[in-house]
């Protein structure tokens, strides 16, 4: 079926490999030169791009990409696309010529009009109005095999669009740069001048192991899961967003699928406010942080909403700074939480 | 914005756009494959005999084949492009493409767990009513979106998809060589792997790029405030994320005091109509078949949502 896309958007897909392939391989009459440089080049391109997919697996940076139940599915794609890019270069130089010599022997002698098939349906050149490049044919052996369906029905154009090139590249080009090679980094503090400490409940004190960030940030909307935490000693691991010398937001992103549908999860840190101590923001501005605190709950100014946040009730700024008993840097097995 | 935000914001921008990348790979790669087989050992004559040839059937069977063969979004492009040249009915074809991706036993499944126990709060649905509002609006519009499609374009399908290059694999190829069968199959897939990538990696690129302009904060404050207009919003927002289907349900649930209604109707357009998705149909459909297809899911989703939340939801509260 000849493909009569306009020069549209449905045009800019990367046709180079819309004119079918011969069929019969070693017996098949052989494509023109613009068709084996344009599947050479997509099946290049597939290939680079299963190998840039299999790298980001081995190395370990698909897990800033995606949640470890798609590390499988990705390295397991990767390797089919691997395996296919390679067979299909195989059966093109072996089109080509290259892998058989019979037909390397039939293309250096057996070159003329009566004894090889034109493949070439019942138009004549000039029906189709575009030009045919032989690759190893010179102008007295222009019926050197060249693949044009029987109805006319191929890739007349022979585009190359370099637009299409430079897209499809854009992912190897990336790998090759290390990017991404950090989770987010563009995060905004809570804006916490919005709420106040809610009255605490019965405050049974003690210490919570194990609490996570997503079971405070739920807990928040529930009147009996704020109970059931208020006044615990918990750790949350997160970054720390903020400019603010008695409190900072914690941030963790909580991924299901991939980076692109994490959704942060906060939690206000808030120095106690009888203490004298101040938070050296500029030093933890960033940094990957556990945080060791009271849990409390702040109410919002209309009453509608609540928020989850860890009172650090230390002496002074030494000790809220240095001692690393309410604060220390840390490094997490993985900046996302995950199923 | 300081130099130094600036770079955060395009550091970020590349890890959301190489993370829609690699998520969709392996799933195009799959789609690719399975296109390849079909078009080369799958019988035209076999799939036009199977399949009902009354679109309302076929709309109402295809609409729920998802349940049987999940297929993703993206992974669904490339097979039903081929099958549509191998005589698939158009409204048939039409009701899996939008149907699928939703109504499948994974997705289903996500949508039950991100919702799960959210139905204590006031005026939200809990895991089970979210994903049979969502199983059924979805449904509602494949079916009757294919039907039109059937009514405005019957006696011209062929006119409204786009001509597919690669080898045909019908009937008249059937004494060739294993080899040779091989040859075509690799060509077909790496065509289809290359030819849709070209769609997803623009419409990643542009999915990453609105994360630049918009919070999360601001979507949901402005959704209390109006909440019918939130309808729009969401799914104009599900249609600038280029979410995938097995995920989205934790995104729209972590949007805790929206009303409902707004969340199924990005739960609902999402899989349909994305701006990957645009792109890629733009391999399968000609642009008026697209412009069709996207006025009717788009109407029907604000709709049906917009019926729902009139009619059925409880009042959302504060807490």
């Amino acid at each position: 079926m000849a493909d009569q896309r306009s020069p549209s958007l449905a045009s800019l897909s990367l046709t180079m490999a819309d004119n079918p392939p011969p069929n019969g391989l070693a017996s098949a009459p052989r494509p023109s030169a613009e068709w084996f440089q344009e599947q050479l080049l997509q099946t290049a391109i597939a290939l680079a791009l299963g190998l840039v997919s299999m790298a980001i697996y081995a190395t370990g940076r698909v897990g800033l990409m995606l949640a470890p139940k798609f590390h499988p599915w990705l390295a397991s794609g990767a390797g089919v696309l691997v395996v296919l890019a390679l067979i299909r270069a195989f059966f093109l130089a072996r089109q080509a010529g290259y892998l058989s010599k019979k037909n390397l022997r039939a293309n250096q002698t057996n070159q003329s009009c009566e004894s090889k098939a034109h493949h070439h349906g019942d138009h004549a050149h000039d029906e189709c109005g575009h030009s045919h490049h032989h690759p190893d044919a010179s102008a007295e052996t222009c019926c050197d095999d060249h693949h044009h369906g029987p109805d006319c029905g191929h890739d007349h154009g022979h585009q190359w669009l370099p637009l299409q090139v430079m897209v499809l590249s854009i992912p190897i080009v990336l790998f090759a740069l290390n990017l991404p090679n950090e989770a987010f980094g563009a995060m905004k503090a809570l804006d916490l001048e919005a709420y106040s400490l809610a009255p605490s409940g019965a405050g049974s004190g003690g210490k919570a192991d194990g609490v996570s960030f997503l079971q405070l940030e739920r807990a928040a909307s529930n009147p009996e899961a704020r109970g059931l935490y208020d006044g615990k000693t918990v750790q949350l691991v997160g970054k720390f967003v903020g400019d603010h010398d008695k409190r900072f937001t914690l941030i963790r992103f909580k991924m299901n699928c991939c980076a692109a549908d994490a959704v942060p999860l906060n939690a206000a840190i808030m120095v106690d406010p009888q203490s004298q101590a101040r938070l050296d923001y500029r030093h933890w501005s960033g940094k990957w942080v556990e945080v060791n605190g009271e849990v409390r709950f702040l109410q919002s100014r209309d009453g509608k909403s609540y928020l989850a946040a860890l009172i650090l009730r230390a002496k002074d700024t030494e000790e809220l700074n240095k001692s690393e008993t309410w604060i220390r840097e840390t490094v997490p097995d993985s900046p996302f939480l995950t199923n | 914005m300081s130099d130094a935000q600036m770079i955060l914001k395009i550091k970020d921008f590349l890890l959301i756009f190489t993370s829609i990348f690699y998520e969709a790979l392996p799933f195009i790669v799959v789609g690719a494959l399975v296109a390849g087989l079909l078009e080369e050992f799958l019988p035209g004559k076999l799939l036009t005999r199977w399949f009902p040839k009354n679109p309302i059937a076929g709309a109402v069977l295809g609409s729920g084949l998802g349940l049987v063969f999940p297929m993703c979004e993206c992974g669904i492009v490339p097979i039903m492009r081929r099958l549509l040249r191998k005589g698939l009915p158009l409204a048939g074809c039409t009701a899996y493409l939008l149907a699928g991706p939703v109504i499948n036993p994974v997705v289903l499944f996500s949508t039950f767990i991100a919702f799960s126990g959210m139905g204590e709060n006031s005026g939200q649905l809990g895991g089970v009513a979210m994903t049979a509002l969502r199983a059924g609006m979805a449904y509602l519009v494949a079916v009757t979106t294919s039907v039109c499609v059937h009514l405005v374009h019957a006696g011209n399908e062929q006119d409204v998809l786009v001509p597919l290059g690669g080898p045909s694999g019908d009937e008249n190829n059937r004494d060739m060589s294993f080899f040779a069968r091989m040859d075509r199959v690799t060509g077909v897939v790496l065509h289809d792997f290359i030819d849709i990538s070209f769609f997803l990696i623009l419409g990643a690129l542009m999915s990453a790029s609105v994360r630049l302009f918009y919070s999360q904060d601001d979507i949901s404050t402005f959704s209390l405030s109006y909440p019918v207009p939130a309808i729009a919003l969401m799914m104009f927002l599900a249609f600038l994320l280029c979410l995938c289907s097995e995920a989205d349900a934790f995104v729209a649930a972590s949007f805790v005091k929206m009303v409902p209604a707004a969340k199924a109707s990005f739960l609902v357009f999402g899989p349909m109509m994305d701006i990957k998705l645009l792109l890629m149909y733009t391999r399968v459909f000609r642009p008026k078949l697209i412009v069709l297809i996207v006025c009717l899911v788009a109407a029907q989703t604000f709709l049906l949502a917009l019926a729902y939340q009139s009619l059925l939801a409880m009042p959302a509260t504060g807490d």
